[in-house]
């Protein structure tokens, strides 16, 4: 089986409410998704989604993923999409680095590959498991009789994991904790997510203040480096984030024990295939995993799905949805739907579903194998 | 002042002898330069350039500086660009990583302060220690007597150090370098370049096989930790390259004695103002440095020579003249080459003008020329 054509789709994903980073000086309202279409001369057809968090989360950009893509299509045609880690390895040497933007194309293959294996992606990954995921909630940060509000409104919808935001004014942030421990239920989990904005002085600072409560703190720092010395003078549970790319970040962090849990972004590590080898890794060495695409429409929602549905439970930490947030859909009715606070995935082969096409609007690019 | 307009411009420069080849069986014909026009309501206009050696060379591409503009061009306009570590702060703020392509920009606001300044870029970075860098020829691999006399040749050009070009074949490297260090005459230096190509045990074998000759063992393998493995038991000094990305692994090299000498790609670092600083912590560090770049037109090596010339010579231990391995031009004016050295321009700015004639017409274009 052989790809021959890559059609690629620029969508603006608009937000219900607009988005603030850095102090509110960039404002998003839309998410820039790109979505990948690959076509092969078995007839099937595969999709894959690269939608980053705006453009200044981390290093990923929507025109980046796109220019990407215009680099590296000569490579992807004529592979076949179901040999996963030659694709890859095409990629890899066509183009050294910029995960995110290949992450589209690894997402495809891997649709296509689950269809031609008449399995699910979650299969093709070890396991389906059939209870679901249990999606966290995002509390932005504010006082805290605010936020315990956010929690309130996503515990009434049957959530149980919240994905708290911290990492202003030290004090503030104390209080915060302190107060929606107080508040939190015994069946809840929360992660305070600091989203590297703390030093490693203000993190060691509230992570102390706070070391009676036993809480999570998702990414405190910049660096690898920062969490390592933080480690050293801190007790609470560490999630990585951010400073998890590569194999050989994941590999490090397990070996010097540098965190109880992997945040696991398909777009940020580069597709499914990437993400699969760093669970293992997880797995290997007993760390739990919260996984998501990073945002983007039910498409991007479904693939870290079938990820997440292939982790065994206790190691399952959660998800998140991006769907919920979004006041476009492009694929109506279909693909893994928020339930009850829970995501998971059905017995469809390969990521399950497709987009309207007719939501998608003319493609950007179409990249086509020459014949001569 | 302020920024009123900025025009990409592209073009591909056909390499002057057919094919470079280079690490483990790539080669180029034609590397594609994406320049960065940058016009003021001054009147002044700054010009940056960024040309990978190939797509494939590094962590990138020559797509990307057109996919960044549209996201930062709304954000430059109206900036002052003679604040260029505002500059640098709004890119890196807007968008993370992806320095390559914001270093035409950074290029393009350090050569409008020069000129806003009157004074070339030498002098505005603290005047020029070096004045014509060093220059590398790449060694000749014919057979001796040919070899001898295409060294005589480049002896006579003024050039005292020699690249050997290895990394596809490790036992045939063996054989290269054999065969050309002992034809080097004393004070000279060679440097075998593998750019990432060998294995770290096939670069312990060449390291082993070749222990009594005097050369610079080049960035032998892909990571900075395979290469670790490689210094633990090569005699050779070690240049680090590919892997120097910015100032952590300039402080990781410092902190473990990685390395001998390091290149300093401007591009790979994210532009002249991260190039700088790196290159300072070095030489505060009694690190040599060699001041280079990907590729590029007479844009991207009059932006070097100015980094080279404001470097210590004696921490200094080449640059290239990237603008003669092209036939076509990006600029006009620039640094000249000559006598194996390289000199950086006098006139304001970087003291290279974008050559219009032969970029053509932009291909983004970004505010009005006002």
């Amino acid at each position: 089986m052989k790809i021959t054509r890559l059609t690629v789709y620029q969508v603006d994903l608009p937000l219900s409410q607009p988005y603030w980073l850095s102090g509110g000086r960039l404002r998003f309202d839309a998410l820039d998704a790109t979505l990948v279409k690959l076509e092969t001369d078995a007839g099937l057809i595969g999709w894959g989604e690269g939608t980053p968090w705006g453009h200044t989360y981390v290093p990923a950009h929507g025109p980046g993923i796109r220019a990407g893509l215009e680099t590296m299509a000569p490579a992807i045609l004529g592979q076949d999409p179901r040999c996963l880690d030659a694709v890859e390895r095409a990629m890899d040497v066509c183009l050294p680095g910029h995960l995110y933007a290949k992450a589209p194309v690894d997402l495809a293959c891997w649709d296509i590959a689950g269809q031609a294996a008449n399995l699910p992606i979650a299969a093709m990954l070890g396991a389906r498991d059939e209870e679901g995921t249990w999606i966290a909630s995002s509390v932005s940060s504010g006082a805290p009789d605010y936020m315990l509000n956010i929690v309130k409104s996503y515990r009434e919808r049957g959530y149980k994991v919240h994905s708290v935001k911290v990492g202003g004014d030290v004090e503030a942030d104390i209080e915060r904790i302190r107060f929606l421990e107080a508040n939190r239920l015994a069946d809840e989990r929360i992660l305070y997510d600091v989203n590297r904005a703390w030093t490693r002085r203000e993190a060691a600072l509230v992570m102390n203040a706070t070391a009676d409560l036993g809480i999570t703190v998702e990414q405190p720092c910049e660096s690898l480096d920062d969490i390592a010395a933080l480690r050293a003078v801190t007790t609470a549970p560490i999630s990585v984030d951010e400073s998890l790319v590569t194999l050989q970040d994941a590999t490090r962090i397990a070996r010097d024990g540098l965190a109880e849990v992997f945040g696991i972004k398909l777009n940020r590590v580069g597709g499914l295939t990437r993400a699969r080898r760093m669970r293992d890794i997880a797995l290997a060495h007993g760390i739990q995993m919260y996984v998501m695409a990073t945002g983007g429409s039910v498409i991007a929602d479904t693939e870290a799905a079938h990820l997440s549905q292939s982790i065994p439970r206790p190691f399952r930490l959660g998800t998140w949805a991006c769907q919920d947030m979004l006041t476009v859909d492009i694929a109506p009715g279909r693909g893994t739907r928020s339930d009850n606070g829970q995501l998971t995935v059905g017995e469809v082969p390969g990521l399950g579903f497709a987009p309207d096409e007719t939501l998608l609007g003319d493609p950007v690019a179409i990249y086509e194998e020459h014949t001569s | 002042m302020k920024i009123t307009r900025i025009r990409l411009y592209k073009a591909e420069l056909p390499y002057v002898d057919g094919a470079y080849a280079w690490g483990a069986g790539n080669a180029i014909e034609t590397a594609v330069a994406s320049v960065v026009v940058i016009d003021t309501d001054a009147g002044l206009q700054g010009c940056g350039e960024f040309t990978p050696c190939g797509e494939n060379y590094m962590v990138a591409h020559s797509e990307g500086v057109g996919a960044l503009l549209p996201l930062l061009a709304p954000y430059l306009l109206g900036q002052d660009p003679r604040n260029v570590a505002g500059i640098e702060a709004l890119m890196d703020h807007v968008v993370q990583g992806h320095g390559y392509a914001k270093s035409p920009i950074d290029a393009a606001c350090w050569d409008i302060l020069g000129q806003s300044l009157d004074a070339p870029l030498w002098q505005v970075w603290g005047g020029k220690l070096t004045d014509g860098a060093p220059m590398y020829r790449v060694a000749p691999q014919r057979d001796e007597a040919d070899s001898r006399a295409e060294l005589d040749r480049h002896r006579a050009a003024g050039y005292r150090q020699f690249q050997i070009k290895v990394g596809a074949n490790w036992a045939e490297d063996i054989e290269r370098i054999r065969a050309l260090v002992p034809l080097l005459q004393p004070g000279e230096k060679a440097m075998a370049d593998a750019n990432q190509g060998w294995r770290a045990d096939d670069a312990i074998r060449v390291a082993r096989a070749t222990a009594g000759l005097d050369f610079i063992l080049e960035q032998p393998c892909h990571s900075y930790d395979e290469c670790q493995r490689v210094r633990r038991v090569a005699q050779q000094p070690m240049k680090l390259d590919e892997c120097v990305t910015g100032l952590d692994m300039a402080q990781r090299i410092v902190v473990d004695r990685g390395a001998d000498l390091v290149c300093l790609k401007i591009s790979n670092l994210g532009g002249l103002s991260k190039a700088r600083r790196v290159r300072d912590y070095l030489v505060a560090n009694r690190m040599p440095i060699v001041a280079e770049d990907t590729w590029g037109g007479e844009i991207t090596t009059a932006t070097l020579s100015h980094f080279a010339a404001t470097t210590p010579p004696e921490f200094l231990q080449n640059t290239t003249d990237l603008m003669n391995y092209n036939t076509r031009s990006t600029g006009k004016g620039g640094a000249v080459a000559r006598g194996g050295r390289l000199y950086a321009p006098d006139a304001p700015g970087l003291g290279v003008v974008p050559d219009f004639d032969s970029l053509g017409d932009p291909v983004a274009s970004y505010g009005d020329a006002a």
